[in-house]
């Protein structure tokens, strides 16, 4: 069988076990999340900010911008949209979805990312994907500086699906001129709700 | 201290100048200087063709001409790299007691001033064995503080102006026989070095190593004869 | 000498224009990396730990690789095992043809181009759409993708253009890369959402967790996995890492190295199918545990495919990725190419000046230039660099060892450069002067001198 013999050849070929190394002096660099920090980076990814004392201001905000007729999903708890994921069994009906709003659970200042696990995302993983649009809401205070802390904070993953996002879906493989909108969401508005800690 | 000076072969045939000019540099900082003329190559033209077991033999010579000497300087990073890691490899206690010329200077005798004038705008040629092999400088990779002992010493030379470039340490395209067995390339990227120190506007063009000098050297002679080169011995011993 | 890369070169040297513009875009990525590295004060000391990191799981590779497959199965993936391409391709395809695919989506993958799976399945007639805009256009263009992070990076837009109007009927001479773009988008969205299944490369696998990690900047990879009923994710056994926490360091390295990114724009963790999806990896050998074997290029295994060293190195950048015989190009598929074949990558370890460039970039710190040292004299240890070539060198280092040869020979070839010079037939001459060969040589004017 395959497994063995290739397991054999690797146990025969690999060197002496060797150190792991201590991720301590990286993970305990003093190093303070900051919403400046956080929002400069979602400026320099092509992401759009916008601060709200509440989530009410948010659904206004959203329900005033909407295009007439558009659909959009909203897996954000007390914000609800025009599209009843639960009632969707196929994540292919989901094809002509306009915009979907998301609870991020904390922001990474060092490179804008936002992480959204499973229970983020509603019974449809491909939802931050296959919407034109996209719009995730975050508490201005849950923020960490870099990814180390961010590790440090999600421990052993608990859903079968997670992701960092940073701004939205880009190319630059023709000609290196980047192209905003490849495969996923043409744009990506990050919400910050309340005041950073 | 007694120093030997290792004398590269093709220093020695084609740029004597520069070989003077070392001597003269190590001689006024008062040292005893010797150059055996036993050894000619450090063995890296083979080595870096695939030969490397033929080219053991000259670091045999190498290692038994100038084991003698308290230090032994040689004014071309790139053989002094390659003797170096070689006499490393086998343990050889001479490997600590090589220097490439500005090494030398900096680091051991850390001069401060040099008698030397040069009213002339020069561009550094930042060889890539003596940058990211001997460390002579910060290579423009990596993410330390800056620093680039040639540019140190050059600057003590009165009149002399160093030009900034858009690719500060991008290799020459020397390579030693790749210079020949890939001309093309090799050719390609030594114009595009000519023409970032032209552009800045350099009278001359220097370095650590003649190797690079002569591949940039001969490509100036056909589009930018005005434009020389000059080892940074001469330079430094305030040749004129 | 196997004579490619010089040969390749010299074709794509022959467009000047074209020629500098790959120069300077690719510098232009560099220059970002460099950008971007510098705004983390401890970059060289992520570089340390990262390249520990692999060291470490390299030399305990067979545990990681058992307790990952235990927690992967444990969370309901399929794991298989290839010893070779060819048994990749065949367990792909059987998966494949359990579920009566037609059409397959697919992600980028440099395992599944280095196992050829593509031909393999189109001959099963499963038609095989590459996601990636820049693997989409080469795909097209029947080419392989000239650089790993950037496929299609030896076109310019005007012939993306042309391809685009032959294969997706845009209006001839189109050629503005955001209208291209969404082209590419509205075709792939047909793929995406039409597709029986999706196939996806692996950028870190977690042996601690069973899961893995996929980065794309487009979300190509998402697109087809979420979609499709059954994902097949194809990982070389080196991809393994042993922890969750280790990903910060890696994902720190990785965008930033390959495109001066701060972050891929998605980083995706799988660890269980979705409800009703079948999820499957594919844990592939083909000669890994051969270059794990060699201690000289073990190193090599810790790649992390960022193709940092592709944009930096001066001869990649101006003889481009077709010049190079393997799939992979650049300094990193020069050490990888020779594992494989070493005969037919000859030419390989020696497309380099061995500047050294390659090493001081590489986010894991692979002595990449060392590794073409040692290639070289493997290569012509096998004679893998014809006759002529080590006999001139060979007749070189004798008449250099002996000083009286040397110093005749010295003398007959400051006498005929300049005959040399006038004659121009040789590689050196044909762009280049040699020197103004002085009358007496240094050790000549130092007997003069009286000196020792």
């Amino acid at each position: 069988m395959s497994r063995d013999r290739i397991l054999q050849a690797v146990r025969a070929a690999q060197p002496e076990a060797l150190p792991l190394p201590d991720l301590a002096p990286l993970q305990t660099l003093p190093k303070t999340p900051a919403l400046a920090d956080f929002t400069a980076t979602l400026d320099f990814i092509g992401a759009r900010w916008r601060r709200a004392a509440d989530l009410a201001e948010v659904a206004a905000a959203l329900a005033a911008e909407r295009p007439d007729g558009a659909a959009w999903a909203s897996t954000v708890p007390g914000l609800a949209g025009s599209v009843d994921l639960a009632a969707i069994a196929d994540p292919h009906d989901l094809g002509d979805l306009h915009a979907a709003v998301l609870p991020g659970r904390f922001g990474v200042c060092e490179n804008g990312a936002v992480w959204l696990d499973e229970t983020a995302l509603g019974p449809h993983r491909v939802l931050p994907f296959i919407a034109q649009h996209l719009v995730l809401v975050l508490s201005a205070r849950e923020l960490v500086a870099d990814l180390h802390q961010a590790y440090a904070r999600l421990g052993a993953p608990d859903t079968g699906f997670g992701l960092f996002l940073a701004g939205p879906s880009k190319t630059a493989d023709i000609e290196q001129c980047l192209v905003v909108g490849a495969h996923g969401a043409r744009s990506c508005t990050v919400w910050l709700l309340g005041e950073p800690a | 201290m007694r120093l030997g000076l290792f004398i590269p072969c093709y220093v020695d045939q084609f740029y004597p100048q520069a070989g003077l000019a070392t001597l003269r540099l190590l001689e006024k900082l008062g040292h005893q200087v010797a150059c055996p003329s036993a050894p000619a190559c450090c063995g890296q033209p083979l080595a870096n063709s695939g030969h490397a077991a033929e080219g053991e033999v000259f670091l045999d010579d190498f290692a038994r001409a100038y084991a003698g000497f308290d230090r032994v300087i040689a004014p071309s990073a790139s053989c002094l790299l390659h003797l170096k890691e070689g006499l490393e490899a086998r343990g050889h206690e001479l490997a600590h007691r090589l220097h490439e010329l500005c090494e030398f200077l900096h680091d051991v005798e850390q001069v401060q001033s040099l008698d030397a004038v040069f009213p002339h705008r020069v561009g550094l040629h930042a060889g890539c064995h003596g940058l990211r092999g001997l460390g002579l400088g910060r290579p423009s990779e990596c993410m330390v503080a800056d620093f680039s002992k040639p540019a140190r010493l050059l600057q003590m030379v009165q009149g002399l102006e160093l030009v900034p470039l858009d690719r500060p340490d991008e290799c020459c395209g020397f390579g030693g026989s790749f210079a020949v067995f890939e001309s093309d390339v090799s050719v390609a990227m030594g114009r595009d070095r000519v023409d970032d120190h032209v552009r800045h506007g350099a009278e001359f063009i220097t370095g650590t190593d003649l190797s690079c000098l002569m591949h940039l050297g001969g490509l100036l002679a056909r589009s930018n004869p005005h434009v020389k080169v000059r080892h940074i011995a001469e330079i430094l011993a305030g040749e004129p | 000498m196997v004579t490619t890369h010089p040969t390749a070169a010299h074709d794509f040297l022959n467009d000047p224009k074209r020629a500098a513009w790959h120069d300077q875009t690719l510098w232009m990525v560099r220059a970002k990396r460099d950008r971007m590295a510098a705004t983390v004060p401890e970059w060289e000391q992520l570089r340390e730990t990262a390249a520990r990191i692999k060291d470490h799981t390299l030399s305990r590779l067979s545990e990681y690789l058992e307790q990952f497959s235990a927690r992967a199965e444990a969370n309901g993936i399929q794991v298989h095992w290839a010893a070779d391409a060819e048994e990749h391709n065949r367990i792909v395809h059987g998966i494949l043809q359990r579920h009566g695919v037609r059409r397959l989506v697919k992600s980028k993958s440099m395992l599944t181009e280095e196992c050829h799976l593509n031909p393999h399945l189109e001959a099963h007639g499963i038609e095989v759409v590459d996601s990636d805009l820049g693997e989409r256009i080469v795909q097209f263009k029947k080419e392989p993708p000239s650089h790993i992070v950037m496929p299609a990076i030896h076109l310019k837009r005007a012939e993306v253009g042309e391809v685009f109007h032959e294969h997706l009927g845009t209006p001839a001479g189109l050629d503005d890369a955001q209208a291209l773009t969404e082209a590419a988008r509205q075709h792939l969205r047909g793929h995406f959402l039409g597709a029986d299944a999706a196939l996806t490369g692996v950028n870190f696998a977690i042996a601690e967790t069973g899961g893995f990690v996929v980065c794309t900047n487009e979300g190509n990879a998402d697109m087809g996995a979420h979609l499709a009923p059954v994902h097949i994710a194809c990982m070389g056994i080196e991809k393994l890492i042993p922890k969750a926490e280790h990903l910060g360091v890696f994902l720190r390295l990785l965008a930033r190295s390959a495109t001066g990114q701060p972050s891929t724009v998605f980083s995706s963790h799988f660890l269980k199918p979705r409800p009703g999806q079948e999820m499957h990896v594919v844990l592939v050998d083909n000669g890994r545990s051969r270059q794990l074997g060699r201690a000289d290029y073990r190193r090599s295994l810790a790649c992390i495919r960022c193709a940092a060293c592709f944009n930096t190195c001066p001869v990649y950048r101006r003889s481009g990725g077709h010049s190079y015989s393997y799939f992979i190009a650049g300094p990193i598929g020069s050490i990888l190419a020779p594992n494989v074949d070493r005969q037919a990558h000859a030419d390989m370890p020696f497309a380099s000046t061995l500047c050294g460039s390659c090493t001081a970039v590489c986010p894991v710190k692979i002595d990449i230039h060392a590794q073409l040292l040692k290639w070289r004299q493997e290569v012509v240890q096998a004679g893998g660099t014809g006759r002529l070539k080590p006999l001139a060198l060979k007749l070189t280092g004798f008449v250099l060892r002996r000083p009286r040869l040397y110093r005749l020979a010295g003398r007959l070839m400051r006498r005929f450069a300049p005959l040399a010079q006038k004659l121009g037939l040789d590689p050196w001459t044909r762009h280049r002067d040699l020197p103004e060969p002085p009358a007496r040589s240094f050790h000549e004017l130092m007997q003069q001198q009286r000196r020792p």
